[in-house]
């Protein structure tokens, strides 16, 4: 009986009009080549994140969907968020 | 007296004749509209469907998207404390989890500081599951359930969800006064500080 874990990026999504890229990486437990369990862990990416340690999949949205103008255009909506105050 | 029929296919007869119940795969059972498997039984007895757009409709007699409900999901995230001008602050114990309902979150989480080194600017917690939906109303407020060893007294201290963001706001207020972000000066410098316990419901996009 062989058992064996992965973990695997299984569904990646840009949503939204700034683009937030949602990673959902899944821990997949195998016996004898069979899935028997599949448990999530999520994260997002927005314009203002640091993308250096995602995986080259991201990196590539990334480096699509978040230009220069998409990053200024979100730091702009945020600091007007965070003038507007609680 | 016919105790047991055994077919693959059960399709109707009359029209088009490409809608029915499939049976002919081992241990699952098909449920196939226009010629194709749209929902599938498998041998654990779960059923799924064949895109992930579809769902089951409630409340309603027609295919309403407002009405549909097609995604659950549970998992976990890793929360963090992070200053809006920069710093970094270091994390002691922290874990957190999400169940999400259709477009509805809830997230639970904890999470504590172990030292900081330059912080600047107003206090938000990252890492979020899902991204908060850009739509007037999608500000939502959370609950803290405990929290203990802050660097001063913040009445009212609560937490609050940003529209277009994956993050979580600190505020506090006194009841006469305005509203005041939680910034450096309320955040402990020292190990096992800035302990929070807490959740909140948002709307994703």
């Amino acid at each position: 009986m062989a058992i064996t874990k992965e973990i695997i990026e299984d569904k990646i999504e840009v949503v939204g009009s700034f683009k937030h890229i949602n990673v959902r990486t899944a821990t997949v437990v195998k016996e004898d080549g069979k899935e028997v369990s599949r448990s999530f862990h999520r994260h997002v990416v927005s314009p203002d994140n640091d993308a250096s340690s995602e995986s080259d999949e991201v990196k590539k949205l990334v480096g699509l969907h978040h230009t220069d103008e998409l990053k200024k255009e979100y730091s702009d909506f945020k600091k007007a968020q965070a003038d507007a105050g609680p | 007296m016919v105790s047991e029929i055994r077919v693959d296919t059960v399709y109707n007869e009359s029209g088009d004749s490409d809608s029915g119940i499939n049976l002919g795969t081992n241990d699952s059972i098909k449920f196939d509209i226009a010629g194709s498997t749209k929902w599938t039984m498998n041998s654990s007895g779960n059923l799924f469907p064949s895109s992930t757009s579809q769902g089951i409709c409630f409340g309603v007699t027609s295919d309403t998207a407002s009405n549909r409900l097609s995604d659950y999901e549970e998992g976990t995230w890793t929360p963090a404390y992070t200053f809006s001008g920069g710093g970094t602050v270091t994390h002691g114990s922290r874990g957190g989890n999400y169940i999400k309902v259709g477009n509805l979150v809830q997230v639970g989480f904890n999470i504590r500081s172990t030292g900081v080194s330059s912080l600047s600017g107003s206090l938000t917690l990252t890492g979020l599951p899902f991204p908060v939906k850009n739509a007037t109303g999608a500000r939502m407020g959370g609950s803290v359930g405990y929290n203990r060893d802050w660097g001063a007294d913040m009445p009212n201290f609560r937490i609050y969800t940003s529209p277009n963001s994956s993050q979580l706001n600190f505020y506090y207020n006194a009841m006469n006064a305005t509203g005041a972000a939680v910034g450096t000066s309320q955040f402990a410098t020292g190990n096992d500080h800035n302990v929070i316990e807490a959740s909140a419901v948002y709307i994703t996009e």
